[in-house]
């Protein structure tokens, strides 16, 4: 499934994350690798959503969401 | 002994760099670009002792990678400025993500002091970090910071000079009488012990190089593995990539060792993981170096080694090795945490992004900004306005007679064209500093995150992201500010898009207009014809956003939204302040010349006669002089939109210059201005006394109009006598140029000004910003715009039978 699909309040864990180099690379700066657990704090219909990754807090583009493939912990 | 040392800060967005910036420089800033780039530089001067600390704030980045404008920055500075010391600035509550930055300054091999801020924090979050280890495994110095308040920044100073001396070969100085020492290690920095200012029993900072002593806590991941370390001279740092990915970084740097150019220029081991990761600024450097063809075959046979290894592409798993890496580096160093600061933002969150509740909070906030921005700022326009106009254009006026110059065209100069323009440039300043003062409180708040989350959605159907929000409000107040807010815009296609929607919000020069001419003509409803107008902007950027994204910018992408929400905190006094005056000082610094040259010029063309039988200079019937001239050239143009009076054409032909001048021009060509009469006898003293009383007036006025905020009467008395004498000559006009419909073509009017081309600062912020293909699409295409807009509503009212 993909991170898009994850429920509120869902923990989940990134298995790879689909798309280019750089976004790949960006996520990786902003904290976001493969393997490591992130919960979904809360996201609006079709819209963006909030993870909770470590201690910050990100908000993601529903586009980029769909793009990150996760497994339910 | 004088010394003078190089200092960078490193950090995080939202880490509170700028803060220790600010705290350590002071006032003995200086803000200006990088060079050839249009990202701000901020570089200052810190004297510490007999030390001389030129300070350079990099510009806040995640990483360096080269992602982004600011991070190639940041790392070229670091690479070939070669700072004496870099200053990487922590949020401690934020450990993990914090340190990924760190880490991969450390690589770079430069001397680092670690400053652990918003440690004041880590109390209420229940968090312990053992500074000792964290030491140890950076091999640098940390030291708690509480920028905020100021706090453990001598302890910084201290260590930053301390490691800079080190580092520079000089002799180091007597200690002082509180280190203890050790002496065998000559050219490490001391050895020794420092109590955080707050003396908590935890709090204490230690230092020790990573191979300086003995022992290594055995289950801490320290960088002492020798086994497969590839070590270069500079580097006492490592993080381990794992023996697989070890392997390689050996073999690169065997082959980037034959190439002296680079060893001299980049850190071997830290080029060759660059060449692993790909990263393609560095890849173009290295292909400047002749036989380098060389190196990139030796980097093509590890990367396919990997990727049969792994599976996935060598960056990937190098991001998740530091990782991994620094998660064990926590895990040990981290004690215990509740969180209680994330667990609080989280429940506000739930709220404040809520699919209904969120956009509710949206536009009160939205709301409270506006009505602040003008209701606070009404008292004190008046005082400066009313300043302007009686006590100093008295003195003026007093001076005049004394020098027999009274009634001359040198008394009409400093009048109607300096003192104008000067009122013109000072009664924007308080709009602009209320907008910008809230606007900072809801940034600083950290509000504005949420409010850009909210909007994603609807910023993603016109190809851009929730960020690109930020701009478009400022845009509400001044647009010079707001094309700068671009800046953060990673491609510049955003850019441009939203370089050329701003204008559509109606800036705060605008307001004055419509009030003025809405007041006039829809006294009942001005309120709601204002907020029209306002409406009228947005939708419009929304559509021609809709239209350039399915024409000009088809191709492009929506940019891949992510952004930090940092956790909420009460803004400091100090940052918003910053805030405020920077965006403000923006428009001041563009605008003042602009403003005093147009009032100046307006008032030579109203002095000049042509074809003016009787007429001579500063002595001629409006309508004979050179402005009306002119003006009558364009009002021809102007009849299919009702208001093709040349008094009309010639206002807004100086709102060119800025948008509120419009409404003075009127004034002026309708001979309203008052001509004040030298008293008899001028008291600057008694004068300063009154002008002392009223800015305590307007100040209190201020003050008393915040609770009205909430409130809705927005348009109340504002009809002086002056406006309502304005108001009939500009009724008549307007009657009679759209044949007895003046409403509609009042309304016209409005939305003319509200599209047509923006004011010359705006233009020349648009030419520096996107170039000058784009300014002039914005000056020719919004004029082009705005005349069919007021065509289409006078003659559509018109066969609808409207007004």
């Amino acid at each position: 499934m993909t991170l898009a699909n994850a429920l509120i309040g869902e923990t989940v864990r990134l298995i790879t994350i689909e798309g280019g180099t750089q976004i790949r690379r960006r996520l990786a700066d902003m904290g976001l690798s493969t393997g490591m657990e992130v919960k979904v704090i809360t996201g609006i219909e079709h819209g963006p959503i909030i993870l909770a990754v470590k201690d910050s807090r990100l908000a993601i583009g529903r586009g980029m969401a769909e793009k990150i493939i996760v497994e339910k912990v | 002994m004088n010394e003078n040392y190089r200092i960078a800060l490193a950090g995080n967005p939202n880490c509170g760099k700028t803060t220790i910036f600010n705290q350590l420089t002071g006032m003995n800033q200086h803000v200006g670009n990088w060079p050839g780039k249009t990202v701000e530089m901020k570089s200052g001067v810190c004297r510490f002792e007999d030390t001389t600390l030129d300070i350079i704030d990099l510009p806040g980045t995640y990483s360096l990678s080269a992602y982004s404008q600011e991070e190639i920055i940041a790392r070229d500075y670091i690479i070939h400025e070669k700072p004496d010391v870099v200053v990487c600035v922590l949020d401690a509550t934020n450990l993990e993500r914090n340190l990924f930055l760190t880490a991969q300054i450390r690589e770079l091999g430069v001397p680092v002091v670690v400053a652990l801020n918003m440690a004041d924090l880590l109390d209420a979050n229940g968090m312990v970090i053992d500074t000792e280890w964290l030491a140890k495994a950076l091999g640098s110095p940390v030291i708690y910071t509480a920028a905020n308040h100021a706090d453990g920044l001598q302890e910084l100073l201290e260590t930053v000079t301390e490691t800079a001396r080190n580092n520079s070969g000089r002799p180091i100085p007597e200690p002082h009488p509180h280190h203890h020492r050790n002496g065998s290690q000559a050219a490490a920095p001391t050895n020794g012990l420092k109590h955080h200012a707050r003396s908590h029993q935890h709090h204490h900072i230690a230092w020790r190089r990573a191979h300086g002593k003995g022992h290594h806590p055995h289950h801490l991941n320290l960088p002492a593995r020798q086994h497969m370390l590839a070590y270069t001279h500079l580097q006492d740092f490592a993080v381990d990539y794992g023996r697989e990915i070890e392997q390689e970084i050996v073999a690169l740097i065997h082959v980037i060792e034959q190439f002296p150019a680079l060893e001299a220029e980049f850190p071997t081991r830290w080029l060759a993981i660059k060449l692993l990761e790909q990263d393609a600024e560095i890849e173009a450097h290295v292909h400047e170096v002749p036989g380098s063809e060389m190196i990139f075959r030796a980097a093509e046979h590890s990367l396919t080694h990997l990727h049969d290894i792994y599976g996935s592409d060598a960056d990937t798993m190098i991001a998740d090795r530091r990782y991994g890496w620094i998660n064990g580096l926590v895990r040990e160093v981290v004690k215990s945490a509740t969180r209680s600061r994330l667990l609080f933002s989280d429940s506000v969150d739930k709220i404040v992004t809520h699919k209904v509740l969120g956009f509710v909070i949206f536009f009160f906030m939205m709301w409270v900004v506006f009505k602040a921005s003008t209701d606070l700022a009404t008292p004190l326009i008046d005082f400066i306005e009313g300043t302007l106009a009686g006590p100093i254009t008295q003195w003026v006026l007093a001076l005049l007679n004394a020098l027999n110059l009274q009634n001359s065209w040198v008394s009409s100069f400093l009048g109607d064209g300096i003192i104008a323009g000067v009122g013109g440039v000072l009664a924007f300043i308080p709009v602009l500093f209320f907008l910008y003062l809230t606007l900072a409180i809801l940034e600083d708040s950290g509000y504005m995150a949420r409010a850009a989350f909210l909007m994603d959605r609807t910023m993603h159907s016109l190809g851009l992201h929730g960020k690109s929000f930020l701009p478009m409000v400022l845009g509400f107040g001044c647009t010079v500010p707001a094309l700068y807010g671009t800046r953060t815009e990673r491609n510049q296609r955003d850019r441009i898009l939203i370089g050329l929607l701003v204008p559509f919000m109606s800036c705060s020069a605008k307001l004055p207009v419509y009030v003025i001419i809405a007041t006039i003509f829809f006294p009942r409803q001005a309120g709601l014809v204002i907020f029209a107008l306002y409406a009228m902007g947005v939708l419009t950027a929304f559509l021609i956003g809709l239209v350039l994204k399915k024409t000009l910018f088809k191709d492009k992408e929506a940019a891949p939204f992510v952004m930090e929400l940092p956790p909420y905190h009460v803004p400091t006094l100090k940052s918003i302040w910053l805030h405020t005056w920077e965006r403000t000082s923006a428009f001041i610094k563009k605008a003042w010349t602009v403003i005093l040259t147009a009032s100046i010029v307006i008032w030579l063309l109203l002095a000049i006669p042509v074809n003016s039988p009787g007429g001579s200079f500063n002595d001629v019937p409006i309508e004979e002089s050179a402005f009306a001239r002119m003006s009558q050239l364009f009002s021809p143009a102007l009849q299919p939109t009702g208001f093709g009076s040349w008094e009309s054409a010639g206002a807004l032909i100086t709102g060119i210059w800025g948008k509120e001048i419009v409404i003075s021009t009127y004034a002026q060509i309708y001979n309203l201005a008052e001509e004040a009469e030298p008293d008899d006898e001028v008291n600057v003293l008694a004068d300063l006394g009154g002008i002392a009383l009223d800015l305590g007036g307007a100040l209190f006025d201020t003050v008393k109009s915040v609770p009205l905020i909430i409130g809705i009467d927005l348009f109340e008395d504002d009809n002086g006598q002056e406006a309502s004498r304005l108001s009939s000559a500009i009724r008549a006009d307007f009657e009679q140029t759209s044949g007895g419909h003046g409403k509609l073509a009042a309304f016209s009017l409005l939305v003319f000004v509200l599209y047509y081309t923006p004011c010359l600062i705006a233009l020349n912020a648009e030419r520096q910003e996107l170039g000058w293909q784009w300014m002039l699409v914005t000056a020719f295409g919004q004029l082009a715009f705005a005349w069919l807009m007021s065509t289409l509503i006078f003659q559509g009212g018109r066969l609808l039978g409207i007004g």
